[in-house]
């Protein structure tokens, strides 16, 4: 667990990077402080980041919201390493559906949270199995991956 | 004396003119607020959620005490209009956010306020710092506005007449300048489930004693949650605000964060306050005004459409369902016979063998959808057919190549936006055991079987608060013949790909010549069934069915209580202008006198236009007859 929370900020670290702002993800390395967007609201439901679903199953559907004070981290069109986690955990279904067939308004929109291109929505289809096999987290696979498109 | 003695006289003075300066403006301000009746201007009333009170004076829809600065803020607009004023300028009081986490100054906690009063004041408050809500800003970046129709879904009561939310829609990528909406935040008003009970639920809900508030999400958690899961198409109507107005709104949804209304299930609802937020960014609109007296969320996109140039592109989102509805008439007439023989005997191998690359990717995509949209519920829950699904997606990736983009066709035969008024009247003349009756009857809401099907779901209807009245030709009596609290009729059309069942179920009160009745009179009837019915001929919904009635009166003879079961039949047509529905149902029962019932009747709809139907009915109920016509209008 503690690798791949590693992992996030690495990734966090390199996009944040790429935007030229180094100093940028003073995060703590939890979820909730990893950056901007998404995971700088604080969710009342503490799963907030699992399958929006899941919780209307449970009768919990909605979502309380909440901004801590401080300043962003990211500049506009950016997320972080919360944000992109979360979009992988809660599209889940999607998402192997689009790696699968190589296309899909999911898998654009990873890639693009991902700062990859197209092609790289290919080599995710190519390695379908080594991501999606028992054992592996397919998350953190696909963020070890991504890091080979960030130059 | 000395040169410090001096800074200090110095820096005191201008304190002091600064200050009276401050002081003069907050009061010149003031003075005109107070001469030209700030207070009563329409924008601030809709600002504070003020409406006329039934005894006169206003009173705010806002629940909450720190949506108030003025201790009698909640009914008094003039009031809070000065409290506001002299916070903004003062800058120096704070708020405490609800969960008392957070502590803001009143102009960050107002932001829609402050931008208002300055511009009608013509001046510019002092501007806190606005950690938070600058954050807010940051993280939607908003752009534009969409408002957001997600279809019927009923097997769920809450939202069987649909539900509409507000899509702030970010900036282009700064990477490749394309928009990615999965990305954008739905915002929505909803009700805060204080009971799990659904009766205690639908009581508070209809009653308005269930708190509701304002909620934000990704857009991709409605996305998945809508589309995907329950199935409903979602339609999005781009809405044309300037920079300023989207500023605006954007203000205003921060402000109501933070704020508990009541939520009204049939007026103060999630498509009421959504309107009421749009409101605030432009004066000249005027969207809860004219409302209904129940307000239906696809009304409510109607009402957008009236107000000039307000609405720009319309796109449309399909459900998982329509998705692979689309998918399968893509393929070829052998794919999709082999497409039907894989749903019966989930065979991959049989289902692609022989055929070329560019058909197996169809076939795999189709099934994939498939599965999504019959299974959603397992494969979520990573049950059963989530690890049959695996083999479905590692054939599709072995095999490579990107699919084709799915073009969407806007299931034009669904859209919202054209559909026919919810509510209506009716007017006509009966014929009832030699007997003779004027009719009247008014229906709230929403859709019946013999009714066109554009815009509603094809194969339901849904009927909530349905008044009947006759006028007895002869004997002058003026009666209530029918009264339907809730009526549900689902048909189901069974196929390769579909194995639900069709259900219905309705709670109401009716009168007839029942049997152990003397003459006419009146019950209370719960009834229900459940049936299985396939569609021949696209339009033709055939049902057989399985039903259960409960009826109790105190004017039954004998046994106050009637309790059966029996076969029934339907036959449903219905096409563009014209329907005919034909049913027969044989009841046999537990108690009363006469243990049999059989009931047929013909009924057959013309369409006139979007307003105005003709509808004929006979009926046969044991030997009794009944033959009446009714004029529909729709509204």
């Amino acid at each position: 667990m503690k690798s791949f929370i590693v992992a996030l900020a690495t990734l966090g670290y390199v996009i944040s990077a790429n935007a030229a702002s180094a100093d940028s993800l003073k995060g703590t390395g939890v979820y909730g402080d990893a950056g901007c967007g998404l995971g700088s609201m604080v969710f009342g439901n503490k799963e907030g980041i699992v399958q929006v679903v899941a919780a209307t199953l449970n009768g919990t559907g909605m979502q309380t919201f909440g901004i801590t004070s401080g300043t962003s981290n990211c500049g506009p069109g950016l997320f972080s390493s919360a944000e992109i986690n979360s979009f992988m955990q809660s599209n889940a279904v999607a998402l192997e559906n689009d790696i699968a067939r190589g296309q899909g308004e999911t898998l654009s929109t990873l890639n693009n949270m991902l700062g990859c291109s197209s092609q790289f929505g290919d080599t995710l289809q190519k390695n379908y199995k080594n991501i999606y096999s028992p054992g592996i987290n397919p998350a953190q696979k696909i963020v070890a991956m991504a890091e080979s498109c960030q130059g | 004396m000395t040169k410090k003695g001096l800074t200090v006289m110095g820096l005191s003075l201008f304190l002091l003119i600064f200050f009276s300066e401050q002081k003069a403006m907050a009061s010149e301000v003031l003075d005109r607020a107070q001469r030209e009746h700030w207070f009563e201007d329409r924008q601030w009333l809709r600002l504070v959620q003020y409406h006329p009170h039934f005894f006169g004076g206003y009173k705010s829809s806002g629940e909450s005490d720190k949506f108030f600065l003025a201790p009698k803020g909640k009914s008094r607009p003039d009031l809070e209009l000065t409290a506001t004023l002299l916070a903004l300028q003062e800058n120096t009081r704070t708020l405490r956010s609800q969960d008392g986490r957070f502590e803001d100054p009143v102009g960050c906690v107002f932001p829609a306020r402050k931008l208002w009063l300055e511009k009608k004041a013509g001046i510019k408050f002092p501007n806190p710092q606005c950690e938070r809500f600058n954050r807010f800003k940051e993280i939607l970046q908003p752009q534009s506005l969409t408002y957001v129709f997600s279809s019927y879904y009923l097997n769920n009561p809450a939202s069987a007449f649909g539900h509409t939310f507000l899509r702030v829609n970010k900036a282009p990528s700064a990477i490749n300048g394309e928009r990615f909406e999965l990305a954008d935040y739905g915002v929505g008003y909803a009700a805060v489930k204080t009971s799990e009970n659904p009766f205690v639920y639908s009581f508070l809900g209809v009653s308005g004693l269930m708190p509701g508030a304002f909620d934000i999400n990704p857009y991709y958690y409605k996305v998945r949650e809508y589309n995907d899961f329950e199935s409903r198409d979602l339609w999005e109507y781009d809405l044309t605000f300037t920079p300023e107005e989207v500023e605006m709104v954007i203000a205003y949804i921060w402000e109501l964060l933070d704020v508990n209304f009541n939520y009204h299930y049939f007026t103060e609802n999630c498509s009421y306050r959504i309107l009421s937020v749009l409101e605030v960014a432009r004066p000249s609109l005027e969207l809860t005004d004219h409302l209904k007296s129940q307000v239906m969320p696809a009304d409510t996109v109607q009402t957008l459409f009236q107000q000039q140039g307000l609405v720009g592109r319309i796109h449309f989102r399909p459900s998982i369902r329509a998705t692979f509805e689309q998918r399968y008439r893509g393929l070829s007439d052998e794919g999709k016979s082999r497409l039907r023989g894989f749903a019966r005997n989930e065979s991959i191998a049989e289902m692609i063998q022989d055929l070329e690359p560019v058909e197996k990717r169809g076939s795999l995509d189709t099934a994939m959808d498939y599965l999504d949209y019959r299974y959603s519920k397992e494969i979520l829950r990573k049950e059963e057919k989530y690890i049959f699904k695996k083999d479905v997606l590692r054939a599709r990736a072995e095999l490579g190549g990107a699919s084709a983009l799915l073009k969407l066709s806007t299931a034009e035969s669904e859209a919202p936006h054209e559909a026919q008024g919810s509510r209506r009247w009716g007017f006509g003349y009966r014929e009832w055991n030699k007997r003779n009756f004027y009719l009247l009857e008014m229906k709230a809401a929403l859709h019946d079987l013999l009714d066109p099907k554009l815009g509603y779901p094809p194969t339901a209807e849904i009927t909530m608060g349905y008044l009947g009245l006759s006028l007895d030709s002869t004997s002058q009596e003026l009666a209530l013949d029918r009264a339907i609290l809730y009526e549900v009729v689902s048909l189901s059309p069974l196929n390769d790909f579909n194995r639900d069942v069709s259900w219905r179920l309705k709670f109401s009160l009716e009168r007839g010549f029942e049997n152990n009745c003397l003459g006419l009179c009146r019950w209370t009837e719960l009834s229900g069934g459940s049936g299985l019915t396939t569609t021949v001929w696209s339009d033709l919904d055939l049902s057989v069915w399985l039903r259960l009635t409960t009826q109790t009166s105190t004017d039954f003879q004998g046994d106050t209580w009637r309790i059966g079961a029996g076969p029934g039949l339907s036959a449903r047509w219905n096409r563009n202008a014209w329907a005919v529905m034909a049913e027969i149902y044989d009841r046999y029962d537990y108690k009363g006198l006469n243990p049999e019932f059989r009931q047929s009747s013909l009924g057959i709809n013309w369409s006139l236009n979007k307003n105005l139907s003709l509808r004929f009915r006979g009926a046969e109920e044991n030997s009794l007859r009944l033959m009446e016509a009714r004029l529909l209008y729709y509204y």
